[in-house]
């Protein structure tokens, strides 16, 4: 059996338990190629049904708008209900400061939102398309992972999995974050977007924008990054490998405006996705582990 | 391409880490940003150049402590293979974690130092895969620079590896030597090592036949999940989803659910929403019946003819996971694919010891990482996996009824 059904197999499997087991799981949909591969398996599993719960996105504020757009067209298309949740909200609720400076990062504050949003509808279990490639403490994640109230996670309490059966049981306030396409590398999500036909928003293809130099990184400029004095500002033909946040995520300069082609220059990439395109793992080493010990997603 | 999982299994020190840093590297499935990371790390810890035993250190305790306490997973492919590897070291959870990293394995390295040979530890990762019914094992005689590439060594260590599988029932083994640091062997041929004429540690990887498609025999589904979307459009729909674990189902055919043993004739079976008249191999499978059963996730639909009554009483075998010990007594939850029952341990009948192999009869508890012999009563009968192909039908998880933790494997004799 080719690898991509293995791949695909496994991750149904694994949302077929989360739909058996939880009263009241969503789905994390950001617009982000790997929450568009996890909707699409969603959408092939429960056919000729809609996916029987909802998606979530957690809104930054920051979000690129091709995503916000490709977000919302493509639930319509699926038929699935969609719940924004805002982080504004939470900041105001919460009396939580915004962050500052030059890039000015409300990724560690996503996870007030989510907290939040899990609380008022009750949700007991997340599906996120994490992978375990992605970084090294996620190589030890595991695919049902336990989180307490405070969204913290304890990687020395982990649950062994076997098998493939899932311990779903949870107790009162503790929910389960859920990983269907933990065992999926980039290339494999990549492969899998051209092999079913999965539409993505533009940035992931080359298109020309107004950037400045960070390192040997391009940021983009816009609303939430101003260039300053000393900065280069150029025009460039860009693309994204991953879809985070405006005020963290970096392009790579591209020329791929197909899906082949961006495979290619993947392929070839001699730097690693999260290396490439994020701004804020790069703090500490652990940072990763400290931000998912947090209730970061 | 398909894929192969594997496990490493090895004593501290033996190499693990280097042959699976090694692996990655030759591949060039590390990317420049990690071995940068990978090289101040080094420099930082010893002075040393590149550590590749590095990466596969994930959190921060561990790194501390200077050792991993859990499973990791790392990938790499080739043109013809995608491989998982579950790394799994550690010292006091090592059967724990073993047990884990091998019930999800295809296939396991053991990582032998070639100035050591087979040591007690071998023993005991021999007997796990073998209990787990890992059907390839790998031995990768390591630092075989250490021992002058001497080939009179490898043949006295690989008489003494085939004698130590023969020990715990294994599979017969494949002997590569190699030498994970400078790299002989891993990922290509050796010049220091002529005589030998074997595979790399790689080619063997990717040339493992590896089994994937269903077993033949009864009809065995089970559900997974109850699909009524109650849409205007699918108003009276009712799904039976889950995963077809061998035989087949045909359109027309009666079924038998277990446990209530009530009959029902298929009346439509669905993958990813297309309409077939049979199954096709294993897979997940919407299926409607024509009479209208109270049918709940964890029921099975077997075979009208061949199914039971169903066991409530059988022996076992454990590994234990919690630091709570087990009794005689203990009442716990049991969970076979996706059903889910009551059960209480019955009796302790022996625990394996794992340097010799011998038995220690009935013992007072069970404790972490032990292996044990136990007999179990459901509540609810499970489908007899004594003489299916059924893999899945034999293992099973323990979960603590207050604390919800997995607290035992279990391998259903
Ligand atoms: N000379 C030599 N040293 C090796 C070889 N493989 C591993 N080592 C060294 O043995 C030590 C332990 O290796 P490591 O991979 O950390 O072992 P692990 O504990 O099994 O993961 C390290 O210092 C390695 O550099 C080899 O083939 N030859």
């Amino acid at each position: 059996m080719n690898h991509l059904d293995t791949l695909e197999r496994e991750a149904m499997h694994i949302m077929l338990e989360v739909a058996g087991q939880f009263a009241q799981p969503a789905l994390l949909f950001s617009g982000g190629k790997d929450s568009i591969v996890l909707a699409h398996i969603a959408s092939k599993l429960f056919r000729p049904s809609v996916i029987p719960f909802p998606l979530l996105h957690i809104d930054t504020g920051h979000n690129f708008p091709e995503a916000l757009f490709f977000r919302d067209a493509y639930s319509a298309g699926l038929g699935a209900r969609l719940i924004v949740r805002y982080v504004s909200d939470s900041i105001e609720k919460h009396g939580l400061s915004e962050p500052q400076g030059k890039f000015p990062s409300r990724n560690g504050l996503q996870s007030y939102t989510l907290l939040d949003a899990i609380e008022e509808f009750g949700f007991d279990a997340c599906i996120g398309g994490a992978r375990r490639d992605e970084e090294k403490a996620r190589a030890k994640e595991r695919i049902f992972s336990v989180r307490d109230e405070f969204g913290t996670w304890d990687p020395k309490n982990q649950r062994p999995e076997l098998w493939n059966i899932y311990n779903g049981h949870i107790a009162r306030g503790q929910n389960m974050r859920v990983f269907p396409i933990s065992n999926w590398t980039e290339l494999d999500v990549w492969h899998y977007i051209r092999r079913e036909g999965i539409e993505l928003p533009s940035i992931y293809f080359a298109h020309e924008r107004e950037v400045i130099r960070l390192g040997n990184r391009w940021m983009a400029t816009n609303r939430f990054i101003q260039p300053e004095a000393g900065d280069t500002v150029l025009r460039k033909k860009v693309r994204y490998r991953t879809v985070g946040d405006m005020t963290c995520t970096a392009a790579v300069e591209s020329e791929a405006t197909t899906l082949d082609a961006v495979i290619a220059e993947i392929q070839a990439s001699t730097i690693s996705e999260r290396g490439e395109t994020r701004i804020d793992d790069q703090i500490s080493e652990a940072a990763m582990e400290d931000r998912k010990k947090n209730g970061y997603f | 391409m398909d894929i192969l999982r594997f496990l490493t299994a090895g004593s501290v020190d033996d190499g693990k880490s280097t042959l699976i840093g090694r692996l990655l590297y030759d591949r060039r499935q590390i990317f420049s940003d990690q071995l940068e990371l990978l090289r101040r790390q080094s420099k930082a810890r010893d002075g040393s150049e590149l550590d590749l035993a590095l990466l596969t250190d994930g959190l921060r305790a561990e790194r501390a402590q200077g050792i991993t306490i859990d499973v990791a997973y790392k990938y790499f492919s080739t043109p013809k293979r995608k491989f998982i590897i579950a790394d799994a070291p550690g010292h006091v959870q090592y059967t724990r974690n073993m047990v884990t990293a091998a019930s999800t394995a295809q296939a396991v390295i053991f990582l032998i130092d070639a100035r050591k040979g087979v040591i007690e530890q071998t023993r005991r990762h021999l007997y796990i895969a073998a209990m787990m019914g890992i059907r390839h094992f790998i031995f990768a005689i390591n630092k075989m620079d250490l021992v002058g590439y001497s080939e009179a060594v490898y043949q006295s260590i690989c008489l003494q590896c085939r004698q130590a599988v023969e020990g715990a029932q294994g599979p017969v083994p494949l002997l590569i030597p190699v030498a994970a640091l400078p790299g002989d062997l891993v990922t290509g041929p050796s010049a220091n090592m002529p005589w030998y004429h074997g595979p790399s540690i790689l080619q063997a990887l990717e040339e493992l036949p590896v089994v994937q498609d269903i077993p033949p025999g009864e009809t065995c589904f089970h559900v997974q999940y109850v699909n009524r979307p109650q849409s205007a459009n699918l108003h009276d729909f009712r799904g039976y989803m889950g995963s077809l674990l061998s035989g087949e189902i045909i359109v027309g055919q009666q079924v038998q659910v277990f446990p209530s043993q009530q009959v029902a004739r298929v009346k439509s079976i669905r993958m990813e929403g297309v309409a077939r008249e049979r199954t096709l191999g294993t897979g997940i499978y919407t299926i409607e019946l024509e009479e209208e059963l109270d049918i709940t996730r964890g029921d099975y639909l077997l075979r009208s003819e061949e199914s039971g009554e169903g066991n409530t009483e059988f022996t076992a075998q454990l590994c234990w996971f919690s630091e709570k010990a087990g009794r005689a007594g203990m009442k716990v939850k049991l969970q076979q694919n996706s059903m889910l029952t009551r059960a209480v341990i019955t009796g302790i009948l022996h625990s394996v010891n794992l340097d010799d192999y011998s038995h220690n009869a009935a013992p007072e508890q069970i404790n972490l990482n032990d292996l044990v012999s136990v007999r179990i009563r459901t509540q609810q009968p499970m489908p007899r996996g004594e003489d299916s192909n059924t893999a899945s039908l034999k293992q099973a998880i323990l979960i603590d009824e207050v604390s919800n933790q997995t607290i035992a494997a279990v391998l259903i004799d």
